[in-house]
Order: C-alpha cells, then structure tokens, then sequence
C-alpha cells in the first residue's frame, strides 16, 4: 500500500510543473487536486515549484542600453563581412605573420609548379608569337655557339640544357629541335617545292609516335598525311616529299613567275644539309589542314651532329628543346626538326 | 481563458500585424521601418540574450549582432511565422553558437574563477521604485543568485525555463521555436524547475 501511495507521488510530482501551469487535462487536474489535498509532502513541493515560477515571472526584465539602437547603425555601417574578415587573418601583422608566410609559400610553391610543368608548352608559344623584331634576340638566345647562361647546363655543342628533358630524351632517343621559319602570312603558304627526300618509316619510328603521349608532344605532334597519301600525291620522282596543297600552289607559282619563298629556300637547304652531313631523312610530317611542312626526322651521324646543329643554326633561328644525346659517342643521333613560323597569330 | 489572458492575446495579435507592415515596410526601401522593429522588440530580446548568456557585455554585443543578422536577412523572410517568432529563432541560434564559441567558453571560464558574479552593466540595472535601501539590496543580491542559478543549469534546461519562465512563451511556442516535441517540451520545464528550485534551496 505504501508502495502504491509513493508510487503515485513520483507521478504527481512529473506533471505538477503543468499543473502551475494550467496545461493538464482535466482528469490528471482532478488526480493532482485529490492527491495533494491528502499529501503533504506533495503539497510542499506544489508550492515552492509554485512560489519559484512566481518569482521567475516577478523579476523585472534586463533592458536594452539607451543607446542600442544607434550602435547598430554604427555597426551597419561598418565594413562587410569580406573586408573585416580580411582584416581579421592579417591585421595585426605581427601576430598575423605565420598566416601570411603559410599564404606566400603556398603561392610560390604554386607558382613554381606553373613554371616547371608548363615551360615547354609556353616557351613554343613564345617562339610562335614573337615578331620580327624579336626575332633576332631570340637568335641570340638561342644562338648555338653562344655561351649558355650562368648555371645552365650546356651539352658539347654550346646548346642550354633543359635538366627536365634529360629523363625523357633517354627514354625517346630523338633530339627535338625547332626552326623558325618565315611564312608569307596565315594562309599564303610558301613552302612548295620542299624537295626533301624520306626514307620509309622504319617500324621502330611508327612505334615512337604512337607511345609517345605526354602532353607537350601532344600539342607539338601535328599529324601528317597518310602513308598512302604521301605517296600517292607527295611523292615526286627525283624531287621528293611535297604536300598536296604545297604542289598545287607551287605549280601556280612556277607558272606565275613568283620567286621562291626564304621557307622554299630553308627547305632545300634543310635537305641539303642532311645529305651534307652524310645523313637520311627518316620522315617528312605535314599540317593536315593547311598541308604546311610541320616537322622533318632525320638522322645525323654521331660525329657530324655539332656541325650539323651548327649550320641549322644559320638557316634560322633554332632552338634545342631535348638536349644532345648523352657524352658517350653515338653511332648516329636521331633528330625531329619541327618548322614554326613566327608570324602566326600576326597576319 | 481568463480576460487577463485573452487581453494578452488581443495585444499579441496586434502587435504581430503591426510587426508584419513595418516588415513590408522595410521590404519596400523604408529603413525606418526597420528602426521601429528595433525599438519594438529590443528589450525582450535583450533580455533573452542576457539570461541565456548571462554575461551583459556579451549580451549587447551579442543582441546587436541578431538585429544585424535581421537586417541582413528580413528579404527572406517567408511570413509563414510571426516575425518574433522568427527573430527568436535566429536569437536562439546566435545565442547557441556563441555559446559554443571557443572564446565565449574560456571567457566563461576565466570569469567564473575571478568573480563569480555576472558582471554589472547599464543594461543589468535591477529597477526597483522601494524606498528603503536595504531592501533594494536584497531585491538585486536576490536577483544575482538566481541568475548564477539558472547560469548553471544544463544549457536545454536553461533554453526551456527563460522562455517558459522568464519570457513568458506558451508551450507551443516554445516547441516551435526550438523544434523539441511537446514531451520535451514539457519535460525540460519540469526538470529545470525542479533543479532550479533545489539549486536555490532555502533561499526563497
């Protein structure tokens, strides 16, 4: 019985805080009412519940400092959230100065980045853009006989060495190098008539081609036309490889009388001084929308490399994109010359 | 409902629909509007916040910052609710976070062992009209005690009983404001009545 009763008071007890406050049913009001009319013990804890919420009620609220209004004005017409939050991270500088190291470091690492992966990318943009008036600095940049700047690497033949191509010329085996050409203008083509003469393609030249993928080739590579195709149309008996567009022009330009083009001349030369130096052209790839001559693979015997390099560097401005084969002497050295015009993009 | 209850409704509503114009108001490029707002519900407000964080120059800092929030906001404001409830809610949240915040936590910290008290400012003045001194400094020594009482309750318990007890907020309002359910309603306000009472033992 006495379990029963005290029972009872741990559940009056749960709702009598809803009792003060009028939200009980009226069957759980009655119950209370009963209860504590018999309870003591509950009737106590009924009236200091009671007497505490009036009090809480009673207290007179905190109010607002007079001038609340006016500060919020003030803080509205503060600075946003961008400019404190800036000021914030860097202002002081003094204690603020770690986060300002971590933002450079992060920024030169970055920067650096940038410039290691993407130099060979920028560095054929640059060529490919620069004017006339530029060109001969950039001659004497890469001038192979000049000496190479401080601290550069500089292989046999006097040309600056790019310690990033090291690892993939080994791997390639091909001297990239890149000639600057003159052109006539955007579309007037003038190197018709180039009358170099290709070896087939040996297995092992088709194979480079197709695994070599990385980016900087991908963007330099420019699909020549087919096998069938060079030698259905480009093909000309004791003349050698001549695009099809460059065979239709030059048959107008013979007839007309035009004289021939410096890229003409640079072409035959370019011939010539492979054969000169006892060595074969491998590969002759064209543009395959403007049918322009994109880039020739020769090979050069070890011994007649440097001069070869040499005499390239006098036909036109040159650059050496994969450095020389190693120290150890070659048999023969296997080079791709690509022709870029410097007045592309400057009609 | 008794007429002292249904008066207090009768108000409410009105002061709801007025609440909605001057939002309209606002909305429409009125920056007065807004000013009014302000000047309307900054002392209920102010208070909530003082009881919540218990520390006044936090307080005003911290009811500023809500009236900003506001002001920054009221575009998106739906009037699916009435706008005290909604800037309620967003006192509610602010008071929440900065409660969480690091620097309110040591602040807390460092107060609580140097003074105990909650600090004295213009906006912590007790009114109080009684013309005898000494029982106006039991009316406010009173007033401290139970403010660190209710300071110290668990923070749920704390939230249920100001807007119950010292906001005067119905049930209802209470489970929508803070989207407990009815139970929880019910239950927090009975426990932190309890916990409080037994934390003031003997001094009421």
């Amino acid at each position: 019985m006495k379990e029963k009763y005290e029972m009872k008071c741990a559940g009056i007890k749960e709702i009598l805080s809803q009792y003060i406050d009028g939200t009980l049913e009226d069957r759980e009001r009655v119950a209370v009412e009963e209860h504590i009319s018999m309870c003591e013990k509950c009737r106590e804890e009924l009236d200091s519940l009671r007497a505490l919420v009036q009090e809480l009620g009673a207290l007179e609220p905190v109010k607002a400092p007079s001038d609340f209004l006016e500060k919020i004005h003030e803080r509205l017409a503060q600075p946003s959230f961008p400019k404190r939050l800036f000021r914030k991270l860097f202002v002081p500088f003094p204690i603020k100065i770690p986060l300002q190291l971590a933002a450079a470091v992060a920024a030169a690492f970055l920067v650096f980045s940038i410039v290691t992966l993407q130099r060979e990318e920028r560095e054929i943009l640059q060529m490919s853009k620069m004017s006339p008036s530029k060109e001969g600095t950039k001659k004497a940049q890469f001038d192979p006989v000049a000496p190479a700047p401080k601290g550069e690497q500089q292989h046999p033949g006097g040309f600056p060495q790019d310690p990033m191509k090291k690892r993939s010329h080994e791997t390639r085996e091909v001297v990239e190098l890149v000639l600057l050409v003159e052109r006539a203008g955007r579309s007037g083509l003038n190197e018709r008539a180039v009358s170099l003469k290709a070896a087939p393609a040996t297995e092992e030249d088709v194979r480079e081609e197709r695994t070599d993928s990385t980016p900087r080739r991908k963007a330099m590579i420019r699909k020549a036309p087919s096998r069938s195709a060079m030698e259905e149309e480009s093909f000309v008996e004791g003349v050698g490889i001549t695009s099809p567009q460059a065979s239709r022009e030059s048959g107008l330009k013979d007839e007309t009388g035009i004289p021939s083009s410096p890229v003409e001349n640079l072409s035959s030369a370019l011939e010539n001084l492979v054969v000169q130096n006892k060595g074969n052209i491998l590969r002759v790839a064209y543009d395959s929308a403007s049918g322009r001559l994109d880039s020739v693979l020769a090979e050069i015997p070890g011994q007649e490399y440097e001069a070869f390099l040499k005499k390239l560097a006098h036909l036109a401005p040159l650059r050496v994109l994969s450095p020389a084969p190693s120290d150890k002497p070659r048999e023969k050295v296997r080079v791709r010359i690509r022709l870029l015009s410097s007045h592309e993009g400057h009609p | 409902m008794s007429k002292e209850e249904m008066n207090g409704e009768l108000k409410r509503i009105d002061s709801a629909d007025q609440d909605i114009l001057l939002v309209k108001a606002f909305l429409g490029g009125d920056r007065v509007a807004f000013d009014k707002l302000v000047l309307t519900h900054k002392d209920r407000l102010y208070n909530l916040v003082s009881w919540f964080l218990g520390d006044d120059e936090d307080s005003n800092d911290c009811a500023q910052e809500i009236f900003i929030k506001v002001f920054r906001s009221l575009n998106r404001f739906r009037f699916e609710s009435t706008f005290s409830t909604w800037l309620y809610r967003i006192a509610i949240n602010t008071c929440k976070n900065r409660l969480k915040s690091s620097a309110y936590r040591k602040k807390r910290k460092t107060v609580s062992l140097e003074n105990p008290g909650p600090p004295q400012g213009d906006g912590e003045e007790i009114q109080d009209d009684s013309p005898c001194p000494f029982s106006r400094l039991e009316k406010k020594e009173r007033v401290l005690q139970i403010r660190r009482a209710v300071n110290s309750l668990p923070e749920e318990q704390k939230r249920a009983l100001v807007l119950r007890d010292i906001q005067g907020l119905s049930y209802e309002e209470i489970r929508d404001l803070t989207g407990w359910n009815p139970g929880t309603v019910k239950s927090r306000i009975a426990r932190a009545r309890v916990e409080l009472r037994n934390r003031l033992e003997g001094k009421i």
